[in-house]
């Protein structure tokens, strides 16, 4: 993980690179990885998507003087976070830059009008030194990923140094909510955890435990809250690699999951190319639901709206997808492609909480049909 | 073709419409046309020019003083960095001068082509389709003051 990157280091080479170049009276230029699906690879040894060698020059002219000045701006208060060891959100950072422009006139001309502004600069300098923005002390909301568990206990590392355990079993009915920073988190098992199961919903998630899912078998299960935050994302690569166990992803058979949720999971995004080998978790498998499980289970599924805009937008883009992300264009993910063709063709979309109308008096009728598809080997 | 402007009288208050004269006009016209629109559209460029400068004069010290800081950079080299970000604006200029003129050059040639295919020159008298070619004196009877407003004879002769 990118934790021993020296972003002051490369911060003042790069700084003095551009200085370097103005005093030969050249041309500087700031290079900064290109993020995009044309820049992604798939190696299905690597399991996730990395970035290839295409690189975004920011060359010193009239449209880009803007851009470069407010990088330097954002990079010297990162700067003087990282210094006094201070954190801030995106959201956080727009304002102390907006704070600067008001008490130093001479800033005016880089003042921001909205916060997307400033977040793209942030992404821009996390592209360009090729580091996290967690490593820049810049941390999103750490949304989704509650974990339930009776045998997972979590060492973490504070910023100060100090060692913090959590035994997941005694938290009660509250959850244990995964940091952006996995690499500060140690797991060990108490007992042989099984598998982990991450459910789609939350709300499913809640239910499942809440119905004592996590008692009767030995795993850990979290709920991954629509598509997987980065905090998700590192914590199940967390789990992956440490724990060696199986992790299993539950979640509505349609091709929104399919394309932008499970394969974030398991591959990583286009958009995060430098973080994806910290923040995805190749081995997983998608449970369900599963086409085939409509039939053998009686599922209520329903058909695509397709004058509805935003499914007929994700039908359009799994239709790309198939032609043009690599992820699906390799044959090791063949069964998820299957899936994706599957829904293509049949317009069809079962979500997950149909599992609880198979037998509706049987409260644990869904946690059985799971149980008994990953003992069966019933997964992609 | 005379050099002097032929008047109706000896007052010089009108002057003769002869066709001549007419196609002279539009001929002075057409030139001044083609003159003024080459002036205004290097004073657009040299505008352009001039904004595109100021906007990068606007952020540079900014970007400058920003580098110099996280470097731990003394004065001088930032002296030496704006130094050398001046010489770059004054490439930038030159080069927009230079892009100037060459697209003059380029279109003084294109019109010198397209007037070499046509046989004449673009603001050639006789060449240049009139849209109502002005009738002859004898049958209109009709001249130009000096201050462009054209009168008859019988008015005048009234007047």
């Amino acid at each position: 993980m990118a934790t021993d990157v020296d972003i002051n280091g490369l911060s003042v080479e790069l700084c003095e690179k551009l200085l370097r170049d103005l005093e030969k009276a050249k041309r500087p230029v700031l290079k900064a990885t290109k993020c995009s699906l044309d820049n992604s690879f798939y190696n299905p040894k690597v399991g996730y998507l990395t970035p290839g060698d295409k690189k975004v020059l920011t060359e010193l002219n009239v449209s880009s003087v803007k851009k470069m000045s407010r990088a330097i701006f954002i990079l010297e208060l990162i700067l003087r976070n990282l210094e006094v060891g201070a954190t801030n959100t995106k959201r956080e950072i727009y304002y102390i830059a907006k704070g600067e422009i008001k008490h130093n006139s001479t800033l005016k001309p880089l003042d921001f009008d909205d916060q997307s502004e400033s977040d793209e600069i942030i992404d821009f300098i996390g592209e360009m030194l090729e580091v996290y923005r967690e490593d820049l002390n810049c941390y999103a909301n750490d949304r989704g990923g509650q974990t339930y568990s009776q045998q997972l206990v979590v060492v973490e590392t504070m910023p100060d140094g100090t060692k913090a355990t959590i035994d997941l079993s005694t938290l009660g009915t509250a959850p244990f909510q995964p940091k952006n920073r996995p690499q500060s988190l140690k797991l060990k098992a108490k007992k042989k955890i099984d598998y982990c199961l991450i459910v789609e919903s939350e709300g499913t998630a809640n239910t499942l435990v809440n119905s004592g899912f996590t008692k009767r078998n030995n795993c850990i299960l979290l709920g991954a809250q629509g598509v997987p935050s980065n905090a998700v994302r590192g914590w199940t690569k967390l789990i992956q690699d440490q724990l060696e166990v199986p992790c299993y992803f539950f979640g509505d058979l349609d091709a929104y999951t399919m394309q932008n949720i499970f394969r974030t999971l398991k591959a990583g995004s286009a958009a995060s190319l430098i973080r994806n080998s910290d923040f995805s978790a190749p081995e997983v498998k998608f449970l369900g639901v599963l086409p085939e499980d409509i039939k053998k289970y009686d599922l209520p599924d329903y058909g695509v709206k397709e004058n509805d805009a935003s499914e007929s937008r994700a039908l359009k883009k799994a239709r790309d997808a198939l032609a043009n992300d690599p992820f699906f264009k390799d044959k090791k993910n063949k069964g998820v492609v299957d899936i994706l063709k599957w829904l293509l063709a049949n317009k069809r979309r079962c979500e997950q909480q149909s599992y609880f109308s198979v037998n509706p008096r049987d409260p644990l009728m869904p946690e059985k049909i799971i149980i008994d598809k990953i003992k069966r080997g019933n997964y992609v | 073709m005379s050099p002097f402007i032929k008047f109706k009288n000896a007052s010089k208050e009108t002057v003769d419409a002869s066709d001549e004269l007419v196609e002279e006009i539009r001929r002075a016209l057409i030139q001044a046309g083609q003159k003024l629109s080459k002036h205004i559209r290097r004073e657009e460029k040299e505008a352009d020019v001039e904004k595109k400068l100021r906007h990068i004069e606007q952020f540079a010290p900014i970007l400058i003083d920003g580098a110099c800081r996280i470097t731990g950079s003394d004065k001088g080299r930032r002296e030496k960095a704006l130094e050398g970000l001046a010489k770059l604006l004054g490439r930038e200029a030159q080069l927009a001068e230079k892009e100037l003129n060459e697209a003059i050059a380029h279109s003084e040639l294109a019109i010198e082509k397209l007037e070499k295919t046509m046989g004449h020159s673009i603001a050639d008298l006789s060449a240049i389709p009139t849209i109502e070619k002005p009738r002859k004196e004898e049958d209109t009877d009709e001249q130009l003051t000096l201050d462009g407003i054209s009168e008859s004879k019988g008015k005048r002769l009234k007047k």
